[in-house]
């Protein structure tokens, strides 16, 4: 019987180190595209609670917590990273459909990870703005993603297709901001 | 040599070596270039523009119109660097600009023997005759012979860098003012970027031997730096120019972050330009010295007189050994008492005003003025006139200053003007010029360096007003209150021989009175008669005196007479760092397929499509030209198997209750009546009734649509059907997304494709099941599969799409298997070959300017139902019969040459565009036919079929007689795709 | 130029594509005839002033936007959801 192997654009690109900053693959197993239907809001918010004991985020933020997160993504439109599929009963309220391969998402953490975002998203990214938990659709490196701010860093979703840009304009910037620190501070 | 034995802010412990002109010199670290060399008596370092007069350093910053020289070598070498703002490093290589064959001697200097030639607009009235002399003569000879710097011929391989800041205040300068206001916010707890074009931050007081708060101006500046540097919301960006100002509180900044270092010693950018979004931002910018025209007055060794204690005070230089000054202020004497305090010698002082005092124990001469110099490679003596006579000083420094300029520049790049206050004799910003940007301190006037602190701690203070932050108490440091003691005088009258105002671009008083003369007297008239202004200094230093002069010719007042438009960047901005990473491959990112890494393997050139890569075709080992990969693989996919992926078309998931009501009004097929397991090909029209994009639709189920489009449409089409859904229908129960990279999707075509897909499957189909246009779920081993039986060769074929992980192995099987089965893998060439032979069209015929009709699909026009598009759709002149229609074209003589975009003649009428029929849209080779084939629009096209037509190349010279055939050159009934 | 998404806060203009005038929310029915259809896909006002656009949130949250914006001082004085102004039709 046939087997297809699965393969990630990912692999072999990452973990990558660059002064202090790492830059690693953490796509979850399962990403569901959720478009809540008109005026099915509040039977999406029962499904989801029922279903995932998860609450459906305000705009611009993110809910949930270990293997499970929905993260807001345009209006109406929200995105399940999860180790498990979404469930089906979640369709009383919204239109589901299967993401889990169009997307790579990447954690980049490290104290110098804010100044490398800021040589490639135009986003306000400061502490006091973009806090723990919010997340936005905006331009990584100009190619369409969702950026999220986790416990210990961002997380940087671009589509499938861009994986390789990505990490290489990453690297590039991580590269780049590693080397203006190391200057002699005259 | 000329280094003062004590002071300055140079660090002697830091012996730096640096060449100018082949000849190594030492520095110290904290020189700039300019100030080094001056430390080793070399006052000569550039030849003017058109005239190439010896010129030596004026200024000490950025305003620098004299001291240009090409910097580096290879691909870093960077002409017109200001050697006024240049930190030395190890191994800096520094070269005179616009001299041959050297700066003591240039030939070229005898361009300023026929200056008269020269003047402003010469062009217009010089160099006439004979006519075609200019073009192939005079022009490339005068170009030749003037000019500043060149550049390496060589490719930029610099690193750069882009990036993005957001804060509350933005602080445009961090001399007395900046530092003030920096404080004040950033101590109330606002995020604050403070951003300054030197190296050392303090502005000013860096180069006067103020005091503040009793210790030394500059100390003061280390110590405030040192404060704010600890604050964690407070960013301090030294060697960063705010280069202008755009809407939305958005400023554009360039950081220079290591040009001060020897290139190759580390990894950095070079630069990187900043687009800072601030909620307010504070005009700290200070002010520019501004210069007395008078004959005679652009030698080497004469400087503006503030630069002259900037070279004393800050780098422990003395600028000659018999310093004179000439002023029409008070400020002018602080030179002569802080050089005299540094043990130079004072030649003279001469002030303009009759009433004038000395600040201390100098020869001074009031009332009068410098009406010439002598000195032609450096300056050795002046001539002033004064009530009694003329007379000569010995002298081989003269200091300049005609007053300050406050720096409005950035508050005007909105297309606000400057107000004029007379008390200062100088413009300032007005009021309100940029939304959330307020001036402060020299810049917006208050010239002295209490004044400055208060001010910019005034600004700081409106600005927490107004963003509801409560101020924090801060007393100002103590600091000198001196008043602003002016008489304007702009140029003096009478001196024998030219002088200067613009000394970059080489224009002088007399050119201004030309301009005058010729009516050429509004200011933006005259900079462009003159060129005054308009070098890479932007007229710093010359546009105030040009204007007062025209001001004194119209007999208006200065303001009346007003200044130029002010426009970015406030200094040169290097193309590369606006485009960083923009380079080579940087352009665009890449969107990569599932089968990029098999394709690659196997050698296949890479097209780009959009931001996709996509094979032109797979070469095998004996081939060397791409048609014969190409007509290979063609012949294959009609022979027995080809396999090609197409992931990269659109491919769109539509739900919803109303689903097919949705997709009834955006194509103008009907929809909504396809069964559940089928597919269907669909035309999308604009609005205007033009065809947009064309693409398949499958049902899979009641509410469940899956669209696909062109790879060039995909964008598009997504954005126009959100924008359906959102703006023209938001209660139509439709939710659409993109699933384009969520399936990873291969065609499969040719009459052993449906051999190659059962071997593939869990569960073989049938006999006579999944017939043309049928589509369903299957499996290959574990995996769930998408099958659409649907053909874009003419060919039985399939596409079949999985989880795109799966795509790289499934690209691999396929490939094999196709092999096996005597086909391979068949590239972007060979599909177009294929696509081309059966009619079908791609947006070489979908230009925007065709209806169905003319692509001959008018009959998919509904009837029944409103779509986008109907209504423009039924306009007479698209419905007209001797429309450009789409036909097909093979050679019908001899010559078999078909060309892409070439016209359509009748034969026997001349080609021009009168008699213009149409015009091919897309041609091959046809290796099943023998011969090359088209696709063209041609006039009433559809009613020719079997004439004859005059395909005219005009670019190349080609004509080709051509016999109209339909579209479909193969397999018209299309019975290989239903067997 | 900065965009307030309505949505996502203030973003830069790079993020958003322009479509044309917000005329186009009010799309004609088939009855209102061609000629009220001919009006909606080319007539235009120009003003110097204020005009209200449509522009597509194309890198963000890929919202319509209805913008009234001044093409003389390039002030945009508000920006709404283009779903929150659609015509009712089922």
């Amino acid at each position: 019987m046939i087997d297809l192997v699965p393969s990630s654009p990912l692999d072999g690109l990452l973990p990558r180190t660059v002064g202090g900053c790492s830059l690693s693959a953490m796509t979850p197993a399962f990403i569901t595209a959720i478009t809540a239907r008109r005026g099915a809001q509040a039977a999406l918010a029962a499904a989801l609670a029922s279903a995932h004991d998860l609450r459906l985020p305000p705009v611009g933020r993110s809910s949930g917590r270990g293997g499970m997160r929905l993260v807001w993504a345009g209006q109406g439109r929200y995105f399940l990273w999860a180790d498990c599929p979404a469930s089906p009963t979640l369709a009383k309220g919204a239109a589901l459909s299967d993401h889990s391969d169009a997307w790579v998402v990447m954690s980049l953490t490290g104290a110098l990870a804010p100044e490398v975002l800021s040589r490639l998203c135009p986003l306000d990214l400061r502490a006091s703005v973009f806090r723990r938990g919010h997340s936005a659709a905006a331009e990584i490196a100009r190619m369409p993603g969702i950026l999220r701010r986790g416990a210990k860093g961002f997380e940087i979703a671009v589509m499938r297709s861009f994986a390789q840009t990505a990490v290489q304009r990453i690297v590039d910037a991580m590269t780049s901001v590693a080397a203006q620190s190391e200057l002699p501070d005259g | 040599m000329s280094r003062l034995a004590t002071g300055g802010q140079i660090d002697r412990t830091q012996r730096i070596p640096f060449t100018f002109q082949g000849q190594t010199y030492l520095g110290y670290r904290g020189d700039t270039l300019a100030s080094a060399l001056l430390a080793q008596d070399v006052r000569l370092v550039a030849r003017s523009f058109k005239y190439h007069r010896p010129r030596g350093i004026l200024t000490a910053g950025s305003e620098e119109p004299n001291a240009l020289v090409t910097i580096g070598t290879g691909d870093q070498l960077t002409p017109n660097c200001r050697a006024t703002t240049q930190e030395i490093y190890h191994g800096l290589v520094a070269r005179a600009q616009n001299c041959f064959p050297g700066l003591r001697f240039d030939l070229m200097a005898l361009n300023d023997l026929l200056a008269p030639f020269f003047g402003a607009g010469f062009y217009y009235k010089t160099f006439m005759w004979p006519r075609p002399f200019w073009r192939r003569v005079y022009e490339p000879l005068i170009r030749r012979s003037a000019g500043l710097g060149a550049l390496s011929g060589v490719a930029d391989d610099g690193r750069y860098d882009k990036g993005f800041a957001h804060c509350d205040l933005l602080v445009i300068g961090a001399g007395p003012a900046g530092l003030m206001a920096a404080q004040v916010a950033a101590r109330a707890g606002l995020d604050v970027i403070l951003a300054d074009e030197d190296f050392l931050v303090g502005g000013r007081l860096n180069s006067e031997t103020h005091e503040i708060d009793a210790m030394p101006a500059s100390r003061w500046a280390v110590k405030t730096r040192a404060a704010l540097a600890q604050m964690e919301n407070v960013r301090v960006m030294r060697r960063t120019t705010v280069t202008g100002v755009y809407d939305g509180g958005t400023y554009g900044a360039l950081e220079r972050v290591s040009e001060h270092l020897p290139s190759g010693s580390h990894d950095a950018p070079l630069q990187i330009f900043w687009r800072i979004v601030a909620r307010r931002a504070i005009l700290a910018s200070g002010a520019t010295e501004r210069p007395i025209a008078f004959a005679g007055n652009d030698r080497p060794g004469i400087m503006m007189a503030g630069a002259l204690r900037s070279y004393v005070n800050r780098f422990a230089v003395a600028p000659g050994r018999r310093i004179s000054v000439f002023t029409n202020n008070d400020d002018g004497h602080r030179t002569a008492y802080d050089l005299a305090a540094a043990g130079l010698q004072i030649a003279a002082v001469i002030d303009t005003r009759p009433e004038a005092r000395a600040l201390g124990d100098y020869p001074l001469i009031s009332g009068a003025q410098v009406v010439g110099t002598r000195g032609r490679l450096g300056l050795r003596a002046i001539t002033i006139r004064t009530a009694g006579g003329l007379q000569e000083i010995a002298s081989d420094c003269l200091g300049v200053s005609g007053g300050w300029n406050p720096a409005v520049h950035l508050s005007c790049h909105l297309n606000a003007r400057p107000v004029w206050r007379d008390d200062i004799a100088a413009f300032v910003p007005a009021e309100a010029a940029v939304p959330g940007l307020i001036a402060a301190g020299a810049a917006a006037g208050e010239m002295s360096t209490a004044g400055a602190l208060k001010s910019g701690a005034h600004a700081a203070a409106t600005v927490l007003k107004a963003l509801g932050k409560r101020p924090v108490q801060l007393t100002l440091p103590r600091a000198e209150d001196a008043p602003m003691a002016l008489e304007p005088f702009w140029h003096v009258g009478g001196g024998r021989g030219r002088a200067w105002l613009d000394f970059q671009n080489d224009v002088t008083v007399k050119d201004v009175e030309l301009a005058y003369r010729e009516n050429f007297r509004s200011v933006e008239h005259m900079k462009r008669y003159t060129t005054l202004g308009m070098a890479t200094d932007q007229g710093k230093t010359a546009n105030m005196g040009a204007l007062a002069i025209m001001a004194e010719m119209t007999g208006k007042s200065i303001p009346e007479t007003g200044t130029t438009t002010f426009r970015p960047p406030y200094t040169p901005v290097p193309l590369g760092a606006l485009g960083a990473h923009g380079r080579g491959k940087g352009f665009a990112p890449e969107r990569l397929t599932p089968s990029h890494a098999l394709l690659g393997e196997m050698g296949a050139p890479m097209l780009e499509v959009g931001l996709w890569y996509r094979p032109g075709w797979v070469p095998h080992a004996n081939e060397r030209h791409w048609r014969q990969s190409c007509d290979r693989e063609a012949l294959m996919v009609r022979a027995s198997v080809g396999v090609s992926d197409v992931t990269t078309l659109g491919k769109i998931d539509v739900q919803g209750r109303d689903a097919g009501r949705f997709l009834d009004r955006v194509y103008c097929n009907t929809i909504s009546n396809l069964p559940v397991g089928r597919v269907r090909y669909g035309l999308m029209l604009r609005e205007d009734g033009m065809v947009m994009d064309d693409g398949t639709v499958a049902r899979l189920g009641a509410r469940h649509f899956v669209l696909t489009t062109t790879t060039g449409g995909a964008d598009m089409v997504l954005a126009h059907l959100e924008f359906c859904q959102q703006v023209l229908w938001p209660d139509l129960d439709v939710a659409i997304v993109s699933v384009t990279e969520q399936w990873a999707q291969f065609a499969i075509a040719g009459p052993k494709s449906r051999a190659l897909v059962n071997g593939l499957l869990r569960r073989k189909l049938g006999v006579g099941a999944f017939p043309f246009m049928a589509c369903g779920t299957v499996r290959i081993g574990p995996t769930t599969a998408r099958l659409f039986r649907i053909s874009y060769s003419g060919e039985h074929a399939y596409e079949i799409a999985v989880p795109a992980r799966y795509g790289e192995a499934l690209a691999r099987l396929l490939l094999a298997r196709a092999r096996t089965l005597g086909g391979g893998w068949y590239g972007m060439e060979a599909l177009n070959v294929l696509r081309l032979e059966k009619g079908y069209v791609t947006h070489a015929e979908i230009d925007g300017r065709v209806t169905a009709d003319d692509l001959g699909m008018g009959r998919m026009m509904a009837a029944g139902k409103d779509y986008i598009g109907k209504a423009m759709s039924t306009r007479p002149a698209l419905c007209a019969p001797d429309r450009e229609q789409l036909v097909g074209l093979k050679p019908a003589g001899a010559l078999k040459r078909l060309h892409g975009g070439a016209h359509l003649f009748n034969p026997g009428q001349t080609p021009t565009r009168e008699n213009d029929q149409g015009h091919i849209t897309s041609q091959c080779f046809s290796p099943h036919l023998g011969h090359p084939i088209a696709l063209a629009l041609l006039r009433g096209g559809r009613a020719r079929i079997g004439q004859n037509i005059l395909m005219v190349d005009h670019l190349r010279q080609v004509e080709t007689l051509c016999e109209i055939c339909p579209p479909a050159f193969l397999d018209p009934k299309g019975e290989r795709l239903r067997d | 130029m900065r965009i307030n998404c309505p949505l996502c806060g203030a973003r830069d203009s790079r993020e958003f594509h322009y479509r044309g005038s917000a005329k186009l929310i009010d799309r004609p029915l088939p009855e209102q005839g061609r000629a009220a259809m001919f009006d909606y896909v080319y007539i235009r006002d120009n003003p110097a002033g204020v005009t209200r656009e449509l522009w597509h949130h194309r890198n963000g949250c890929r919202a319509w936007l209805v913008v009234a914006r001044d093409t003389t001082s390039h002030k945009i004085l508000s920006v709404e959801l283009a779903a929150d102004r659609g015509r009712v039709r089922s």
